[in-house]
């Protein structure tokens, strides 16, 4: 029987206890006014402030060896502070890439030197990274890529663009898959490595492409003849394309890819506990079972990955699970609640709904569609 | 988790993939009880997994019990162990010891329970049980009833009623049983101090048709992945194409969706704190079984509507449990209720480590 089990995880009162810590915290980061809560705010919401302030308790790199800078706390505190941060809504995307994918990648194929230098300022919240694997002419079938890195003296000069590369604006870095040597059509995946690019330095042009909504969080970045010192190679050249995926199922299983719109989710439950809509309640209660079935898979995965083991297709799996639920919030809400969505709200639950409409197309596309997810994990359960 | 959970899987997973054939599904399907493979499964102590031995049991806990339970959904037998096993759980829990081998089965309808008057120092029982799992083969029930305004638990000699019988899709008896002026001794009656224990024996078979439904979607996954890697048509193998890809995809998701609910609950309700995850575990599980039965079909073409094919043994078993144990329409509603009257937000109500007791 092919294996689709993750394993079960109850949390200890430690742990509760620093739920508790994290829940209080943030209850007065948005009493005092320095957030308002919003869907999807690991995309959108960037606030440096904020990101130093959970650099300095130390909730950014928490799994980390001290060494670096991190509190070698578990992956399930992690889990359990992600959760927390995107519940309440927190403006997160500034420090979160760094958080979530690069510090793992140094940790894991980083040079000493590499981790000394870069981690600590990860775990502080003052040195923010951007994503750079999609390409104009490579999306989906991200093996196209074209943007190469040729050698020179001291290290390689990078040519070509990324696209769709969130928060490129205020990062400092960029993790930049490209081709160190031509394209083999025998084996596509061959050839490619890890660069770390300061974005600041001459050669890189950074362009705004406006979201849907008018807001400005994705770039596309421009290279042109940018040095890049062979210190911030990432692992070994020509191994790009499986460090790049090992990265992916940090990407794809956690809880931001279930409580993009929770927000709008917990606050329209309480208001119709509040005005008695027991009809209401009930149709939007019927989401529950989702996200508490999803959310079990999501934290087996975190379990999983925190011990070692090849997630496979089961993080692909939560993904694509966990964006039909976040689609599912707003498509409920409209009907129970009657809404018109409007643009300018003065209601945060307004705000919240327009949010979640506004955003929803993004859900299913980041991080791989979920077309390509399905191929992913149809192919990983039939050759299991 | 118990010691003697990998044994009790090695062996009933063995046990029960050699026993659960087409033959045997097609006795099932005719309403065929089989007394020999009855006693086989008593002899390897399936009907006594978390029962102490002091209750004739072989020990264990719940994850035990639901782990032979999903067992029996992976390999379907019509047999009813599941049936068996609540009732003794429920029954060792009220200091009742059963002495036979034969099978058992309960009746707990707040809504419709039976009726227990005291005359002159003699107890007598009337009233209907309906929908009773396998009532027809059971030797006893364990049945919820009333006597003078108090909640009573009440064993039932099955002879002493007139059956109606009935089956599911998959030929399981789903049986009404008449009672009319039924003695029952002293002795097999228990009072129900603790007005939620009453919704325990519902709880547990909400969460073991759970078990047995998303144990049998993983049985339809296999079936599916092997006939994708097997059937070809336009020279390729049916999982090559994408439009079938999305249906592995989601028959592989919402399986292992319906497994980590499961997984989860259970090990809750072995921490004692299980109401909330048994209800939003059984509105999962039923509320995709269909979609699962209709996808698994969709993939294997004409050949899945045979009688010859398993396949239907199987998605009739989904369309029947799903609806057993309480459709996801009543578990709403009691989650709604749960809801409304507990405070604290529902983030705090899903993920919290409660201190909440076991109604048990």
């Amino acid at each position: 029987m092919v294996k689709l089990e993750v394993p079960t995880v109850q949390f200890t009162s430690d742990q509760q206890s620093f739920r508790n810590e994290v829940r209080a915290f943030l209850r007065e980061e948005i009493q005092s006014g320095h957030f308002t809560p919003a869907c999807d705010s690991w995309l959108s919401g960037e606030s440096p402030t904020f990101s130093k302030k959970l650099g300095d308790k130390g909730w950014i790199g928490m799994t980390w060896p001290r060494s670096y800078g991190g509190s070698e706390k578990s992956a399930i505190e992690r889990y359990i502070l992600t959760e927390e941060l995107l519940v309440a809504g927190a403006p997160v995307a500034a420090h979160w890439f760094a958080d979530r994918q690069t510090g793992p990648l140094l940790l894991k194929y980083g040079t000493e030197n590499q981790k000394k230098t870069f981690l600590p300022q990860i775990t502080k919240g003052e040195c923010f990274f951007a994503i750079g694997l999609s390409e104009p002419n490579a999306g989906s079938d991200l093996a196209a890529i074209k943007t190469r890195a040729v050698r020179t003296d001291g290290g390689w000069l990078l040519n070509g663009s990324k696209i769709w590369s969130s928060g490129a604006h205020i990062a400092h870095y960029m993790v930049v898959l490209c081709r160190t040597s031509p394209q083999n059509e025998e084996n596509r995946h061959d050839g490619m490595s890890q660069l770390m690019v300061d974005l600041h330095v001459n050669g890189v042009t950074i362009r705004p492409i406006t979201f849907l909504t008018g807001a400005h969080h994705f770039n596309e970045v421009f290279f042109e003849n940018v040095f890049v010192p062979d210190e911030h190679v990432v692992g070994q050249v020509g191994n790009g394309w499986k460090q790049g995926m090992a990265e992916l199922a940090y990407e794809r299983s956690g809880p931001e890819r279930i409580l993009s719109t929770y927000p709008l989710f917990s606050m329209v439950i309480e208001e119709l506990k509040r005005i008695n809509d027991r009809d209401g309640l009930t149709e939007m209660l019927s989401l529950l079972p989702e996200l508490w079935s999803i959310r079990n898979l999501s934290i087996g995965v975190a379990k999983y990955l925190d011990e070692g083991k090849d997630v496979s297709f089961i993080a692909s799996l939560v993904k694509d699970r966990g964006t039909t639920f976040e689609t599912k919030v707003a498509e409920t809400v409209r009907l129970v609640l009657s809404k018109h969505p409007e643009l300018f709200n003065s209601k945060s639950i307004d705000e919240l709904y327009t949010q979640s409409i506004l955003h929803g197309p993004g859900f299913t596309l980041r991080g791989g569609t979920t077309e390509i997810l399905r191929g992913i994990i149809a192919k990983g359960v039939v050759s299991q | 988790m118990s010691e003697i959970k990998e044994y009790i899987y090695d062996s009933a997973s063995k046990f029960l993939k050699k026993q659960s054939t087409q033959a045997l599904l097609e006795k099932g399907q005719m309403g065929l009880f089989d007394d020999e493979l009855w006693a086989s499964v008593n002899d390897m102590g399936l009907t006594g997994v978390n029962i102490s031995e002091a209750y004739g049991g072989v020990g264990g806990d719940y994850e035990d019990g639901f782990t032979v339970i999903k067992l029996v959904g992976q390999y379907p037998i019509p047999l009813p162990l599941t049936e068996t096993l609540i009732s003794k759980w429920i029954l060792s829990q009220y200091g009742i010891k059963i002495t036979h081998d034969q099978p058992l089965s309960f009746y707990f309808n707040e809504q419709n329970p039976l009726e227990v008057r005291e005359h002159n120092g003699n107890y007598i029982l009337n009233g209907e049980a309906l929908n009773v799992p396998w009532g027809r083969v059971a030797k006893e029930i364990v049945a919820l009833a009333k006597c003078q305004n108090q909640w009573i638990m009440v064993l039932v000699p099955v002879n002493e009623s007139k059956i109606h019988e009935k089956v599911n899709l998959a030929g399981e008896p789903r049986d009404s049983l008449f009672f009319h002026g039924v003695n029952i001794e002293d002795s097999a009656i228990k009072i129900i101090k603790d007005c939620e224990s009453k919704k325990k024996v519902e709880q547990l078979y909400a969460l073991a048709k759970a078990a047995m439904l998303t144990g049998i979607s993983e049985r339809v996954v296999q079936e599916c992945l092997f006939y994708a890697s097997e059937r070809k048509q336009f020279g390729r193998n049916l999982f090559r194409f994408q439009a079938v890809q999305q249906h592995i995809s989601f028959l592989v998701g919402e399986t292992a969706a319906c497994l980590a609910a499961v997984n989860n609950a259970v090990e809750m309700l072995q921490g004692g704190n299980d109401a909330l995850s048994i209800m939003l575990t059984k509105i999962k599980v039923s509320a995709v079984a269909g979609d699962i039965a209709m996808t698994a079909h969709q993939l294997h073409g004409a050949i899945g509507m045979t009688y010859e094919h398993t396949l239907h043994h199987l998605t009739k078993r989904l369309w029947s449990w799903r609806d057993e144990g309480g459709n996801e329409r009543y578990w709403q509603g009691e989650l709604s209720t749960y809801i409304e009257k507990n405070s604290g937000t529902i983030w705090s109500l899903l993920v919290d480590n409660h201190s909440v007791r076991s109604i048990l």
